[in-house]
């Protein structure tokens, strides 16, 4: 009986030790298994902080622009992170009180993106002349912060150029005004506003006055930072010679001290160099000198009658001119001495056109006209034509010889070379080219016309040669080229003596009329062939001015004997408003 | 009858020995069992309050947005207001400020989540253009330390 119990009772305690086993083990694992859910817990806290935190770093607000508004700040917010950021919190410090202001706010902004006119509806007001910080916080933290400095505690960097420093009376003078903001943080606030004074060193009058005509399009303009700013202002200054004018640049409000001065100078120019003719003549730059032209016979004969021989001299500058003299002198290339190198004999045989009176030739290849009592006035911004007709000399061949001319003004004497002329030593033409009328009987160098305005326009092409054997060619051809600027160059078909074709208008704006003779000039008797043309004028500048034009016309052919025609005129136009 | 008694009493003492070992085990294993079991659920207890004290550590942010130096009047008392936006989850409490490692001011200046509290008329010893090292201590141990120029 006893071994059956014990047989039966045998393992009992091993299952009851497996049961507390379990017990134990379940409430380890329990343990276990919550220690690990607080882990993740923990972890997941984690993660989220350190995208809390990249946010953060992802942030990156700055202040694009700081200014001043009606006295309200406005601010320009950019956020060139890829996190969106949210301002929470404005600073705004008074320096000059040290006195400290802080308000809400609540403005998000994106990602790569802008926010304007912030402060504006803050209720603080922002006084002039005072230096304000201004810093602003993010909701993670970031910040960014300014300041705002008053222009009357900073000097700026400023800088004013007159173009041209010294000029002559009446001309107009550039004034440049150069302003930078170097200010290495922060903002001017405010918009700047222009102040420019400016003084003539004469006594003010009708011939001493000062005149603007050009100015910046706003006297008041925001001048950000690290920037800079140009303005320009054009005067016209009427002044005496040796005159200063005095120009003082500055700004409203400017630090003390903070200014630009320069003095421009008022000066005539008593002599300079010899100048060529310009294709077109604006103003006088920097030089008062008048600009020489010519009319020149080629062939100049040889013949019994006179060729026609002008000087025009334009007056570019403002201020009237006086001629006293006006020489003309040929020359050749062969051995001096001699009848056989005069182009012009001593006492030549002078017919005069304009002025009437004392023209001369006071020696071999000479022609002078002088008068130093009543000297021939050129107003400013015209032209003046000294003609005459002159009995050639007897030189042998002279395919080209040289020419030169000399004009006394009262700015100076200037001469002008280069030109050249031919002439034979037996019978030959007196071929010419000049402005006339429509009649072909006025001779003329120069004319004014209307600005913007449709105008007929006359050109002789002579042969002043009273022979029947010498003529210039049919065939050639009379070439006037139109300066650039003329509009609607019209040449009417039909006119007697030449053959038009249509105007040549050329890339630089200028145009050229070529006509052909279409029967010889000049084998009757003297003969002179007009040929017509319409022009319409320039427009008048801005400011209103005279402008002086160049009109380049030619002959290019041959006489019966063959010889070289090519007679030349420079006739000038003088464009009134 | 004497053979007979003895009889009768042979296994007694087994039974009781046996008795005695189911009862001594069944009282050990329930002991062992109880002391296990408390002892994990202290332990779980203990982990869930580190845990839980850990993620609110975690959980804590603030930001010091602006430190302002001035001089108290009257009496020229050399001060800073120290203003701290609350930008976690949680309400803090700032404990102690120290300033340049000197403890300047202590509290239990309280902060709910998203709110702004200047904390006023700190002493602190500061110079005009100084950089001070501005060190913010929370309740539960978060720090914060910046440089401010005074």
């Amino acid at each position: 009986m006893s071994r059956i119990n014990r047989k039966q009772r045998r393992g009992l305690s091993s299952v009851v030790g497996a049961v507390f086993m379990v017990l134990i083990m379940i409430g380890a694992l329990n343990a276990i298994l919550l220690t690990l859910r607080q882990q993740d817990t923990i972890t997941q806290a984690v993660i989220d902080k350190s995208n809390s935190n990249l946010n953060k770093l992802n942030e990156a607000i700055g202040i694009s622009d700081i200014r001043v508004s009606g006295n309200k700040l406005n601010m320009t917010i950019s956020n060139a992170g890829g996190a969106a950021a949210t301002l929470k919190s404005i600073y705004i410090v008074n320096e000059t009180a040290n006195k400290q202001y802080r308000y809400d706010l609540n403005i998000p902004v994106d990602g790569r993106n802008i926010v304007k006119n912030i402060g504006q509806s803050l209720p603080i007001t922002l006084k002039n002349n005072t230096k304000y910080s201004v810093k602003l916080v993010t909701e993670t933290g970031n910040t960014a912060a300014t300041t705002i400095t008053p222009l009357s505690s900073v000097a700026l960097p400023m800088s004013l150029y007159l173009v041209p420093p010294t000029l002559t009376p009446n001309e107009n003078i550039t004034v440049l005004y150069a302003v930078s903001n170097n200010l290495t943080d922060g903002s001017l606030g405010r918009n700047i506003s222009l102040n420019l004074n400016y003084t003539l060193s004469c006594t003010a009058g009708p011939t001493c006055s000062i005149t603007k005509y050009v100015q910046p399009p706003s006297n008041t303009t925001f001048l950000s930072r690290g920037s800079m700013m140009l303005f320009k202002w054009v005067f016209k200054v009427n002044a005496p010679d040796m005159t200063y004018v005095t120009f003082n640049a500055s700004l409203l409000n400017a630090k003390l001290g903070n200014y630009a001065i320069e003095k421009g100078y008022v000066k005539l120019v008593e002599s300079a160099q010899t100048s060529f003719s310009s294709e077109i003549i604006i103003n006088s730059g920097l030089v008062q000198k008048p600009e020489i032209f010519t009319i020149v016979p080629s062939p100049f004969g040889d013949s019994s009658d006179k060729g026609l021989w002008g000087v025009i001299v334009a007056n570019p500058t403002t201020t009237p001119m006086n001629v006293s003299r006006v020489v003309i002198s040929a020359y050749t290339a062969e051995t001096t001495g001699g009848g056989s190198t005069e182009m012009l004999n001593s006492g030549c045989s002078v017919t005069a056109v304009f002025p009437a009176t004392t023209w001369s030739c006071p020696h071999a290849n000479m022609l002078e006209w002088k008068d130093t009592i009543n000297n021939q006035v050129i107003p400013g911004l015209e032209a003046r034509s000294f003609l005459a007709k002159v009995q050639p000399g007897n030189p042998t061949l002279e395919p080209a010889f040289m020419i030169s001319v000399a004009v006394f003004t009262s700015m100076g004497q200037f001469t002008k070379t280069g030109d050249s002329g031919g002439i034979r030593d037996v019978s030959e033409s007196l071929a010419n080219v000049y402005l006339t009328d429509a009649a072909g009987t006025a001779i003329r160098g120069n004319q004014t016309i209307n600005a913007a305005q449709s105008v007929t326009l006359y050109v002789a092409m002579a042969d002043l040669d009273t022979s029947t054997s010498t003529y210039v060619k049919s065939g050639t051809r009379l070439i006037i080229n139109v300066p650039k600027g003329f509009t609607g160059v019209t040449v009417p078909g039909g006119q007697t003596g030449f053959t038009t074709s249509v105007p040549i208008q050329y890339s630089d704006g200028s145009t050229q009329i070529v006509a052909t003779l279409n029967q010889n000039l000049g084998d009757t008797s003297a003969e002179i062939k007009v040929l017509q043309f319409t022009v319409t004028a320039p427009a008048a500048p801005s400011p209103p001015a005279k402008r002086i034009y160049i009109m380049h016309t030619l002959i290019d052919g041959e006489t019966a004997s063959g010889f070289s025609a090519g007679a030349f005129a420079e006739i000038v136009l003088v464009v009134k408003p | 009858m004497r053979n007979r008694r003895r009889y009768s009493r042979r296994g007694v003492s087994t039974v009781v020995t046996t008795l005695l070992l189911v009862v001594a085990t069944g009282v050990i294993g329930s002991a062992l069992a109880a002391w296990s079991n408390s002892s994990f659920a202290m332990q779980s207890l203990q982990i869930s309050n580190q845990t839980a004290s850990k993620i609110n550590l975690v959980k804590e942010s603030f930001v010091v947005e602006d430190v302002w130096f001035y001089i108290k009047q009257p009496g020229n008392i050399y001060s800073a207001n120290v203003t701290i936006r609350n930008s976690g989850s949680l309400a803090i409490t700032v404990a102690k400020i120290y300033l340049n490692n000197t403890q300047v001011w202590s509290g239990n200046q309280v902060i709910s989540v998203g709110s702004v509290v200047t904390i006023k008329d700190v002493p602190v010893g500061w110079r005009s253009g100084d950089m001070q090292s501005v060190w913010i201590h929370t309740a539960r141990g978060t720090d914060t330390k910046q440089a401010w120029k005074s």
